[in-house]
């Protein structure tokens, strides 16, 4: 029997305007600032790309009250730590922006995104 | 005569009574408010796709305004990240609501609804104290001026002196001329609130919504201490944005609805049922985007 959840979502601007909910895309990169706050916090990750020009990403997260409550604080994802993320890509062109669906740093496996409740809304 | 001057003597203990406290107070709005979320679930959580102006009256002036928005502003904008919604639509927004009074301490009379939103930053006035409006000059505010009157069980609120805003979150915009006015009905455990949106500028007719809230005996709102993102070094500045014809998601949502793409362009003439013949006979087109 497939178990539909409902969570009542919150956001503060419009993420179906912001991003491209239907897309995905994953980055390989090094944390470089971590940014917990609201109304949402920010992952800037600098990805390597393909020609070896270095970009930085702000990855768009839940809001800090969330991310506390769901075992992300200041001391959990650290500036170097070389991690994998997921994201709804910018609808805006040559953008470096994201939406965040899981982090996941690389060395460990500790991870947040992609289960339930653990949402950026 | 003594029945008669029982009736006489009840009639006179319990007037003073009921003088002493006044006549039957109207409803209490106070506590906390859920938003349902099923409601109009698409317009409050991801937000409405761009170029979806279903059920707007707008004009060509708020058409052009919208069809050159783009919402990755509102996230990148220190200025916007924490501004608060405007009555302009709140009711339509996400957030779970408290409503407090403001007592005067001595007469102890209601003179205002303070009103606080779950994800919102500050709070919201709605004087009941038949205070004047200010000046049409005065300093306009996000929340603008808002005054209450009953009118039997229903709370009627007019709002002025708003700041330039927008009435759906894909960028379709209110002006600082827009008046807003607000029923607000309790029917236990719900509280319904209407509201029309009058604007000059950008509507050819009110826009007239509404919204249910559902009373929450339980929770007390978090603090919303909001702060936003700050410029990011290097970053380059810019202003998200889309030039006139520029725009390549405007058809989007008449493809994901299956409507005529006059339709998803919205104005007053699409808002009746009149209008569905015409609708039909468009031809159904397979927009890319």
């Amino acid at each position: 029997m497939l178990l539909l959840l409902s969570y009542p979502v919150a956001a503060h601007h419009s993420f179906g305007g912001t991003y491209d909910v239907e897309k995905k895309i994953t980055l390989k990169g090094k944390m470089v600032q971590v940014s917990l706050r609201s109304p949402h916090s920010f992952f800037f990750v600098e990805v390597e790309d393909s020609k070896g020009t270095t970009e930085r990403w702000a990855i768009e997260g839940a809001a800090a009250a969330q991310f506390a409550q769901q075992g992300v604080d200041k001391d959990v994802f650290k500036i170097g730590d070389p991690v994998e993320v997921i994201a709804n890509p910018s609808r805006s062109p040559n953008s470096t922006r994201a939406r965040l669906i899981k982090i996941t740093r690389t060395t460990d496996g500790k991870s947040w995104g992609g289960v339930a409740g653990q949402v950026v809304d | 005569m003594k029945p008669l001057f029982l009736v006489f003597l009840t009639a006179v203990i319990s007037a003073p009574a009921y003088a002493q406290f006044g006549p039957p107070s109207p409803s209490d709005l106070t506590g906390t408010w859920r938003w349902i979320n099923q409601e109009d679930e698409r317009d409050r959580a991801p937000g409405a796709y761009p170029g979806d102006y279903r059920g707007l009256p707008l004009n060509d002036a708020a058409r052009m305004r919208a069809d050159t928005y783009d919402e990755e502003w509102n996230s990148t904008s220190p200025l916007n990240q924490c501004r608060s919604r405007r009555p302009t639509y709140q009711p339509k927004a996400l957030d779970d609501m408290q409503i407090d009074k403001e007592v005067d301490p001595i007469t102890r009379r209601v003179v205002a609804y303070r009103v606080s939103y779950w994800k919102t930053p500050g709070e919201r006035m709605i004087w009941l104290d038949g205070r004047e409006p200010p000046s049409p000059y005065a300093k306009h505010s996000w929340d603008g001026f808002s005054s209450g009157k009953f009118q039997g069980d229903t709370l009627e609120i007019t709002t002025t002196h708003l700041k330039d805003s927008f009435i759906r979150r894909n960028g379709v915009p209110s002006s600082f001329r827009a008046m807003v006015i607000e029923h607000v009905s309790l029917e236990e455990p719900y509280l319904e609130w209407t509201f029309t949106v009058i604007d000059p500028d950008y509507l050819t007719e009110p826009l007239v919504r509404s919204a249910t809230y559902v009373r929450d005996t339980v929770r007390q709102l978090p603090a919303y201490p909001c702060q936003p993102e700050e410029y990011q070094p290097g970053a380059n500045y810019r202003m998200p944005h889309y030039l006139l014809g520029e725009n390549p998601y405007l058809t989007e949502s008449a493809v994901k609805y299956k409507t005529p793409l006059e339709a998803a362009r919205g104005g007053a003439e699409t808002m009746y049922p009149e209008w569905q013949a015409k609708g039909k006979k468009l031809v159904q087109r397979h927009w890319v985007c």
